[in-house]
């Protein structure tokens, strides 16, 4: 790979200019009071400099002065959006008694930049990438996620939310990402990690990066991997997930949740859909099926004729933690967290599954312990 | 960028060439899958039938005839209720088959005990018929089958010749019965005991409500029938039946792709209510 560069803020500026005419660039921007990833039409759109407040069931944004601009950790949304869409069209057709006329629904993306996304964001694209791109790989994910060239920002700071750690992450990118950001004095550091990403690179005005800068990079996402807290102990909740249905402390859980779904929209690698089969012009012109996001906190998602596998909400509850930190390793061979902290933030009742975590294995509970 | 690629949402179409009653509320469907399909499918497999308007939902094959197949579906829902609703000539939209069927081995135990309630024997009966086609001389099948009233006992017209065969013993009962009605009253596990002999040589296969399976599960158990030799066909929710859609969920194990038929030993911690 080509050797690390560095770029003021003004050569990012005018190369996210050229990016947008292009590709669609989807970036952290500030919306509806939430840094979130949206499709940006110019540099002026990127959230910089907003210092985001969160803590169970708390998210504001402020300005503020700060050692790094880029601070969302991670945000609200995520790139589910992109890879794995609220709705998407599977085929499409009509069908009477004696007639058939279905075609299936061609997966189409434009070239696309992820730009500014953070390691755990990456992290969830290869987690997905588990359940999508398996045998058959879906056709829709796949190439979604072949359209997008990844740009991660790494971390030089955390959210009090944030967890990668402890679930097997990091706040830096080792592989499997395009091209690296790090905020250092002086610019970013831009670290080629693929020949897409070296090809991107040639849009942005750079200069061999120093050594010291190098070093300076990598010290600074070592600190917020040390700093960062360790919630649970992972191996021990993969287990006790598998062991405990019934500590009491599901109950003691199910009586605050609300079943609202807010955790699963949010997170970045929940992907329960159902399917539909929806009328295209009232039916006129035939009819689509299409698969929308689901959750498994909702009371119908495991109803059959019969009766309801999940009635209550203790079962709902329990079903989402123990498939999240537990079962996914046996379907998938890896976590389904990747400790972005977003449910925890985005529960209006403010459940921590890092909690749950502690409690079900039996750990000391409010070890939250910040630095 | 676009490209055509493989998709697994696009059924083949399956024409109907027969249905007929089963009881007041299920209906056996005789289905032509007309063009080219991955396999014609094992028995405990399903297929997900639908119509493109309506839905789709998983069936599970209830036989095999002269290249073309049975499904067996009870009308509970706004897609069943269509599907039954279909005459000799309809299309119906097919994609599968799906999930890991019943231990094709199984038909070489000494003893095969098909333990089955309601609903529950319509993708048991390709074993039995399977049974029928090639057992040996010291081979024997029961087959304990339960409904909740002589009304809801599927394929009745078949036990006759099921019964004719040497090696087939078939036991009967129902909750309720009727007047008229001449064999055992009470659930499926009560008449467990006295129907295994051999426990070592016995392989069972089970399927039905849940609370029937787990109680016969449990008295399989009872009477030394190997966990190992024990078989149950689930059913859950599907909505994709490739392992995506999150809705089949048994604890770790998804329905359609790791089932629907387990073997028993390796469910272990998966019987808590809820799961």
């Amino acid at each position: 790979m080509p050797q690390p560069r560095l770029a003021s803020w003004e050569a990012l500026a005018r190369w996210v200019d050229r990016l947008v005419d292009a590709y669609r660039v989807v970036a952290p921007v500030f919306r509806e009071q939430t840094v979130m990833y949206g499709e940006i039409q110019g540099w002026g759109e990127v959230a910089l400099d907003l210092y985001e407040r969160v803590g169970p069931g708390r998210y504001e944004v402020a300005e503020g002065p700060g050692t790094s601009r880029f601070r969302h950790y991670p945000g609200g949304g995520s790139l589910k959006h992109w890879v794995h869409p609220p709705l998407q069209p599977l085929i499409r057709g009509s069908q009477s008694r004696d007639q058939m006329r279905l075609t299936p629904v061609e997966p189409d993306a434009p070239p696309t930049v992820f730009w500014g996304i953070r390691p755990c964001d990456l992290k969830a694209l290869e987690v997905l990438d588990r359940v999508f791109l398996g045998n058959p790989p879906d056709p829709f994910y796949q190439t979604y996620r072949e359209a997008a060239v990844t740009v991660v920002v790494q971390c030089t700071g955390y959210g009090e939310t944030c967890f990668c750690t402890t679930v097997g992450g990091s706040p830096g990118v080792v592989a499997g990402f395009d091209l690296a950001l790090t905020e250092v004095e002086g610019g970013v550091l831009v670290e080629v990690g693929s020949p897409r990403g070296a090809s991107l690179l040639e849009g942005l005005e750079s200069r061999p990066a120093r050594e010291a800068e190098i070093t300076q990079a990598r010290s600074r996402v070592e600190a917020v991997a040390r700093h960062l807290p360790r919630r649970f102990h992972r191996d021990t909740v993969i287990q006790a997930l598998r062991t405990a249905p019934d500590h009491p402390y599901w109950d003691q859980v199910a009586a605050q949740c609300l079943g609202c779904t807010n955790c699963t929209l949010v997170c970045p690698t929940c992907f329960c859909y159902t399917t539909r089969d929806v009328p295209l012009s009232l039916g006129l012109e035939g009819w689509e099926r299409q698969r929308a996001w689901d959750s498994c906190f909702s009371l119908e998602f495991a109803a059959v004729h019969g009766g309801n596998f999940r009635p209550g909400l203790r079962e709902r509850y329990r079903h989402w933690v123990s498939h999240k930190l537990s079962y996914w390793v046996e379907q998938f061979e890896t976590l389904g967290c990747v400790g972005c902290g977003r449910c925890i933030v985005w529960c209006p009742v403010g459940i921590d599954i890092t909690e749950t975590a502690r409690q079900v294995a039996g750990e000391a509970s409010g070890q939250r312990g910040m630095e | 960028m676009s490209r055509m690629r493989e998709t697994p949402w696009l059924p083949r179409p399956a024409v109907v060439l027969d249905i007929w009653s089963e009881t007041p509320d299920t209906w056996t469907l005789l289905l032509e899958a007309s063009e080219a399909a991955p396999s014609r499918g094992l028995p405990g497999q399903f297929n997900l039938l639908g119509i493109l308007g309506v839905g789709e939902v998983p069936i599970s094959m209830s036989g095999f005839q002269d290249g073309c197949l049975l499904h067996t579906i009870r009308a509970v829902g706004s897609v069943t209720r269509m599907l039954v609703d279909r005459k000799a000539g309809d299309v119906l939209g097919l994609r599968g088959p799906y999930g890991i069927g019943w231990p094709l081995e199984a038909l070489a135990a000494a003893h095969l005990l098909i333990v089955a309630g309601g609903l529950g024997l319509a993708p048991l009966r390709p074993m039995v018929e399977a049974f029928m086609a090639q057992a040996r001389p010291h081979q024997r099948l029961t087959l304990l089958y339960g409904a909740r009233t002589p009304r809801d006992l599927l394929f009745t017209r078949e036990f006759a010749r099921w019964q004719a065969h040497p090696g087939v013993s078939l036991h009967l009962t129902v909750d309720r019965a009727d007047p008229g009605w001449s064999h055992r009253v009470g659930v499926v596990t009560r008449w467990l005991p006295e129907l295994v002999e051999n426990p070592r040589e016995t392989w069972a296969l089970v399927c039905g409500p849940e609370v029937m399976m787990r109680f016969a599960l449990l008295e399989l158990e009872k009477q030394g029938v190997p966990a190992f030799q024990t078989f149950v066909s689930l059913e859950r929710h599907m909505k994709c039946a490739v392992g995506q859609c999150g809705h089949c969920m048994w604890g770790p194990r998804l329905v359609c792709r790791d089932g629907p038929v387990f073997r028993v030993d390796q469910t272990r911690g998966l019987w808590v209510r809820g799961l």
